[in-house]
Order: C-alpha cells, then structure tokens, then sequence
C-alpha cells in the first residue's frame, strides 16, 4: 500500500498534497455507498416478498358456476304445450332457409303436422332445446327449489343443511344461495391482485363488464376469520386451515415435550458432568455435525424408523388404539421427528446459556454443601433459564415453518377431519402451504398466500420476541 | 449451619469423611448421559438408515453402482439410474444462489461491521435475523408467484420453462444472504480494534481498512459462513420443490426445469408412497450423497474455522 510518496518532492508533505488522496477518498465515499446498497438490496427483498403475498389475500373477482345451471333445473316440458306454441316455437327457432326446405323433406307443411311429428321435428330440428326450455332459478317455486336442493345434495348435507334451518323456514333468496353455492358450485374465475383492485377498482370493473358480461363480481378478501375457523375442503373459495392450524399445535406441543427436557439435560450434561472426557467431545462434535444435516434427511430417518420399523407404536396399535391407522404416518411420528431436528437448536442455546451463568455461584452453591444436581437445579438453570427460552423459542419457530421432513414423514396432503389424538393422521399449516402453491389456479395461490400470513405472524412473533428476550439479556448481563 | 455441623460431627462420630453415596444423584446423571445419548443415536440411526435403504437399492438387480454415478437418466421405473441429473441441478441451482448470496451478504456484513452506527446496527441486524426466520415454503412461494413471472417478463415467456432452475437458484440467494452477513459479520466484528486504528494510523481510508486489513484477518470466519450457506443451499428443498422443476432433466440451461436431490425425495415422498417399491429405496441412495455432501462441507468450513483462526 503506497499511500504517502514522500520522494516525489523535498518540500514538507501538506496533507491532500498528493493528488490520490482525492481520489481515494472518492473510491471510498462510492464504496460505502455500494455496501450500503446491497444491504437496501436484502431489505428490499423482504419487502417484495411481502407485498406478493400480501398482494393475493384479497381482491377483485369474477364469479361463475362451475356446473351448468340447465343440468340441474327443471325445464318446461315441450310434451305440456299446445300444438300452436309448438308451431310458433318451431317457427321462431329453426333457421328460415332450413324452414323453407322441411316441407317438402316432410311430405307435408308443418302446420299440418300431428303433436307428436311437430315434437319429433323440433327435437331433430331446433338446436340446444335445453336452452330454449330452461327457466331461470328466480322463476322456480320454493317447492321446486327445494326438490333441486334434495335431488343433487348428498343424503348427508342435505340432512345437515335442513337441521341448521329447516328449507322451508328459509327465504327464497337464501335457496338460491344455497343451489348456487352447493349445486352449482359457485366459483371463482378470475382474480386480480389486491391493490389494483383497492386503487383502481373502476378499471377493473369496466374491463370484467367487457369480458364477462352478466358476471357475478365484487371484492374479496381471501384471508377471513371464516377461512381461519373453517373445514379443509378440495375448493379454494370454500376451504378453511382449521385442521393445518390443529394439527401444527398438537405436532408443536408433542415436540417440546420431547425435544426441550432432552436437549437441556443433553446441555446441562455437557456443560456440568461431563467434564473434558472423550465421550462428551464425541456428542459435542456430533451436535455440530447434526445441526448441518439437511432437514429432508430428518424425513428419511423418522419414515425409515418412526412410520415403518416402530409403526406399531406410531400408528396406536400396540396401546389398543381402536382402528388404528395402517402404518405411523402420524402426529407422533411428525413430532419426534421435527423434535430431533431441532434437538441441535436447543442443545447448542442450553450450552451458551449455562456457559453465561458467572462461575462464583456454582462455587459458592458447593461450597455450602450442596450436590452438583442441587447447584444445577437450584441455582444454575433458574439463571439459565430466559436465555435457555431463547433458544427453545427459536426452536419451536424452525419446527413450526419446517415442511420438508413432513412430506417424506407423511403428513397427508389432504384431511377432511380434525386430528382427534397422537395416532391419527393429519396436516400442518406448512404443508398445507405447499400443497396449495403448487396448483396451478390463481384461486389456490389466494388461498396458499393467505395461509403465509397465518404463518408468518405466529412465526415472526415467535422469532421477534426470541430477539427481544435475548437483546435485554445482553443488556442486563 | 446447625444442621451442616450436625452431620459433620455426625460422620466424625463415624470416623469416615468419606464421599456419601447419593443414589438419587446417580440416577440423574444416569439420565442425563442417556439423553446426550439421544444425539449419537440420531446420527448413527441416520447412517444406518441411508446405509440399509441405499443397500437395498443398490442390491435390486436393475441397479449398478457404475451405472448410478455415470448415467444420465434418472428414472427407475424404466430400469435408468443414473443420479448425474439430479447432482447437476443441486449444483446449479445452488451455484446460482451462492453468487447472488456471497457478494450481498458479505458486503452487508462489512456495511453492519465497519461503518453502521451502533443505533443503526440494533435495529439492521434483527432484521436480517427475522429474513433468517422466514420458513423456505415461502420462498418457494415467492419463487413460483414473483420470480418466475419476472425472469419470463424480461427474457421472454418462451425462452424461461415454468419451472427453471433459475428462479429456484435466485431466491435461494436470497434466503441464503442472512446467512452468510450474520455470520461473516461475526468474523469481521472479532477483529481486533488496534488493526483499524494501525491502518487508519498509516493513512488508509475506511474501504481501504475494511478491505485490505480488517477482511483478510476475517477470511476464514467468512469462508466457513459461505460453505455453510453452500451446504444450506444443497440440503434446501422446499424452494426448488415448488419452483425448480418436477422431473429430473439433464441439462445445463438455467432457464429449464430440472429436479434437484433434494426435490426429487420430496416429490417421489408425497403421497402413499409404498415401503416395498424401487422408488421407495431410490430416495435413500440420492440421500446417502445428499448426506455426504453437506457433511464434507460441514467438516470442511469446522476445519476451516479452527485452522486459520487468527487468534487475538
């Protein structure tokens, strides 16, 4: 680094004299600017990330039916018309060139003919008589509303749907928001983002008038209490996360139970009893090793051990679980598996915690007599512990955003019921998540974004509070 | 203290001072040793889970070793097992993620270290540590839905696959840059003051001090935290699930979809997959060289660590 060249003349060096200096100077200046970019870079990263998903938990969309209406309402019977409405509705809908020819295919002039040809002809004759006949649901009577409802329902909705308000309790209007949404499965066909549609909804409506004239349309939110609360159904405009939310609960719960009592004592070994010995620097570099293992190689060992070598525990059978499942793709096995993925996590924080603990009070604890289990559990953990939370905070974040070992474990892409107990097969918000994103329709990414959210704020707060505790920790020590 | 010299007096009666039997005491030991046992078993039930899988695999008569490190087809059903493909989209989409992610997060890292107030620091470093927090699914989910739509919108809808290995690789650079900057920044933080002050001392600007004096005597923390987010990158799954590819393809075009190791498992797992089946001990045969891929990494980045540490 020749910074100062002193030999380029006798005279006393003024500073800035050399005419690098400035441009140095200036080298460093674009420099800072340049590091400085890169870390608005990362940051603007986050920002995008989060205004694409925010971008898809609502907005502007056009409904249709997925079935056709004319496959489902009654139609006006031909057979029940006159011969004159008959002749008139031939004459109104067979095109004038092909009229003009019928008579002399026929034999005979069409006003001539019998009911029966004159229906004959027309059935041969008229295109899309379904069409023609259909009636529009708001002409039906109730009566006919409700027999639509009985007809094409499931035993069981139908029976569910008239026990929480009778069907003939229920307003015309209320049937037909039945039979739209539960017969002719009322869906979504087109979605726009969520602030085109809250700053320009104008254009947006004028654009889906064009389109879709007679659409059904209006503003959405994807992410509802309803959405939340609801069933896990096979239609994004009415599927719910309450059995993702369950099953990410009891799988959460399950997993402290085990992975946080044998990654302290795995820490307050290392840390108190064991010493320099050969054993501990064994399970000290194997915890290094461990927590470097990729998380789908948790997957593969908890499938090859947990489901399959140890399926009778897993799966219930061998505690009498009525009607177990046929192999361990369950709750528990989920759980320890995610519980040795983040046993390294928990071990590693219990050791910087205990290491932290200021040495004169397990001096001072001995010294007054008490065992090395007293001094730990009296006096060292209690000290440990906000810093010992930590680490289990962090923790439970990583297994509650974790999906990679779940989906080699097993955790089933879709489940219809809540999972009632540690054997029964079940779905977690992550995974759900996953399953969505990966269709195709727009619809499903709504849906999938909204379930981000859900995840996010749990998991974010999760991480935010782990920061907090730790920075006061910092702080008071 | 009437107690203590109670049995003080109590074991002098005795005429033993000798350490008292606690059977309670060795009992928690005993369990605490168990569960420091619970790790060793985890890494050797994992050995020996890819080992007897993979053996399984390998003893099938349509599978060959040779043939497993040499073809270029994977596909077991069809009696191919070659697992090139797959290594190769591993390498290229974590190749893609390693340029994006080196060059961001180390320089946000001499950014927090060298030049960051303490008050802007507080508040960058937690930040970076949330984006740290963010579960991969979601960046897969950015990846299908942000990246892969841009990456057609500028060079152009025939050119970028739907799936591409591209839009995996870049946001896993993003995902990987917290990484590498908590890490590097750590290294850079534990250089020693009296460097600076030497270099400033001596004239040289700030850029000149960060990177002339103060990023050569970090280079092994940094090196170790770039193998680190390498080795991140290869074992990551959920992003190039969702957006790399849904098939293996044996091609080096970035803007192709190609499944990675990581990828395949996933997607040959979901679903019933049943225990007897070639595919089901296919996954364990990419995973053995999953394994041993990040685990020499691992080693090496340790090593690393330990043998050009500049101890201060």
């Amino acid at each position: 680094m020749a910074m100062i060249s002193p030999s380029r003349s006798a005279e006393p060096l003024e500073i800035g004299a050399d005419p690098s200096v400035r441009r140095r100077q200036r080298v460093g200046l674009l420099g800072q600017a340049g590091l400085f970019l890169s870390l608005v870079i990362a940051l603007i990263a986050l920002i995008v990330l989060l205004l694409d998903v925010g971008s898809r938990i609502g907005g502007m969309v056009v409904y249709g039916f997925r079935i056709d209406p004319l496959t489902v309402v009654p139609s006006i019977s031909l057979e029940e018309l006159s011969q004159e409405e008959l002749l008139q509705l031939a004459k109104d809908n067979i095109p004038p060139e092909r009229l003009a020819e019928l008579p002399e295919e026929l034999g005979a002039n069409l006003e001539d003919l019998s009911v029966d040809d004159l229906l004959n002809v027309i059935y041969a004759e008229v295109p899309n008589v379904d069409v023609l006949t259909a009636r529009p649901l708001e002409a039906l009577s109730d009566q006919e509303l409700i027999e639509i409802l009985s007809q094409n329902l499931t035993a069981q909705r139908y029976e569910a749907l008239n026990a929480a308000q009778p069907f003939e309790a229920r307003s015309r209007e209320d049937l037909i928001e039945l039979i739209e949404q539960e017969v002719l499965l009322e869906s979504v066909i087109k979605t726009w983002p969520l602030f085109p549609s809250l700053f320009n909804r104008a254009a947006i409506e004028e654009e889906i008038r064009a389109n879709y004239p007679g659409a059904e349309y209006g503003f959405r939110w994807w992410l509802t209490p309803e959405f939340i609360v609801g069933d896990l159904t096979t239609r994004p405009e009415t599927s719910g996360l309450r059995p993702a939310i369950i099953g990410s609960v009891l799988m959460i719960v399950i997993t402290i139970l085990f992975a946080v009592p044998v990654g302290i004592a795995t820490g307050v070994y290392l840390e108190e009893f064991a010493g320099k010995s050969r054993f501990s620097a064994l399970v000290q570099t194997n915890i290094y090793n461990l927590s470097g293992v990729p998380s789908i190689i948790y997957g593969m060992l908890g499938v090859a051990i947990f489901v399959r070598a140890l399926s009778d525990f897993t799966s219930g059978a061998a505690f009498g679980v009525p009607d177990p499942p046929p192999n361990g793709r369950t709750i528990i096995s989920g759980a320890l598996t995610m519980g040795l993925l983040i046993l390294p996590l928990v071990i590693i924080n219990t050791q910087e915690a205990i290491r932290a603990v200021p040495q004169g009070l397990r001096d001072g604890s001995l010294a007054l007599g008490a065992t090395k289990w007293q001094t730990v559990w009296h006096h060292i953990l209690p000290v440990a512990f906000p810093s010992i939370l930590t680490g289990i905070i962090l923790g439970i974040s990583r297994a509650l955003g974790e999906t990679a070992p779940l989906i080699v474990v097993g955790a089933a892409a879709f489940v219809t019921t809540d999972p009632s107990g540690l054997f029964s097969t079940f779905t977690v918000l992550p995974m759900q998540i996953y399953t969505w994103a990966k269709l195709p329709a727009d619809t499903f990414r709504n849906i999938s974004a909204a379930a981000i959210v859900v995840l996010l704020v749990v998991v974010l707060s999760f991480n935010l509070t782990a920061i907090i505790l730790r920075n006061r920790l910092r702080k008071s020590l | 203290m009437a107690t203590f010299s109670a049995s003080l007096s109590q074991s002098r009666a005795r005429g033993s001072l000798k350490k008292k039997q606690r059977p309670g005491e060795s009992l928690i030991r005993a369990s605490l040793v168990a569960s420091a046992l619970v790790s060793i078993l985890t890494t050797i039930g994992i050995v020996v889970v890819l080992f007897v899988e993979a053996f399984n695999f390998f003893a099938a008569p349509e599978v060959s070793l040779l043939e497993f490190f040499t073809d270029t087809v994977w596909a077991p059903e069809a009696g191919r097992v070659g697992i090139l493909p797959l290594v190769t989209a591993t390498l290229i989409t974590s190749v893609i993620a390693i340029v994006i992610a080196l060059p961001l997060g180390l320089s946000a890292a001499i950014f927090l270290s060298e030049y960051a107030s303490p008050r802007a620091r507080a508040y960058l470093k937690p930040i970076l540590e949330l984006l740290a927090g963010i579960p991969t699914v979601v960046y897969g989910f950015f990846a299908v839905t942000f990246m892969t739509p841009l990456l057609k919108s500028i060079f152009g809808q025939d050119t970028v696959e739907f799936y591409n290995m591209a839009s995996a690789g870049l946001v896993m650079g993003i995902m990987i840059i917290p990484i590498v900057a908590s890490m590097s920044e750590d290294a850079l933080s534990a250089v020693p003051r009296a460097l600076r002050e030497g270099s400033y001392g001596l004239g040289a600007t700030k850029l000149e001090t960060s990177f002339k004096v103060v990023l050569p005597a970090a280079v092994s923390g940094i090196a170790a935290s770039v193998i680190v987010g390498i080795s991140r990158a290869f074992g990551e799954t959920m992003i190039v699930a969702l957006a790399a590819g849904a098939g293996p393809n044996f091609t080096f075009n970035p803007f192709q979809a190609a499944e990675t190791m990581t990828g395949h498992i996933a997607r040959i797992s979901s679903g019933d997959l049943s225990f007897d089946s070639l595919d089901y001990t296919s996954i364990f045969s990419i995973g053995i060289v999953l394994f041993f891929m990040t685990l020499t990494l691992n080693i090496i980045s340790r090593w690393i660590v330990q043998r050009y540490r500049e101890v201060y």
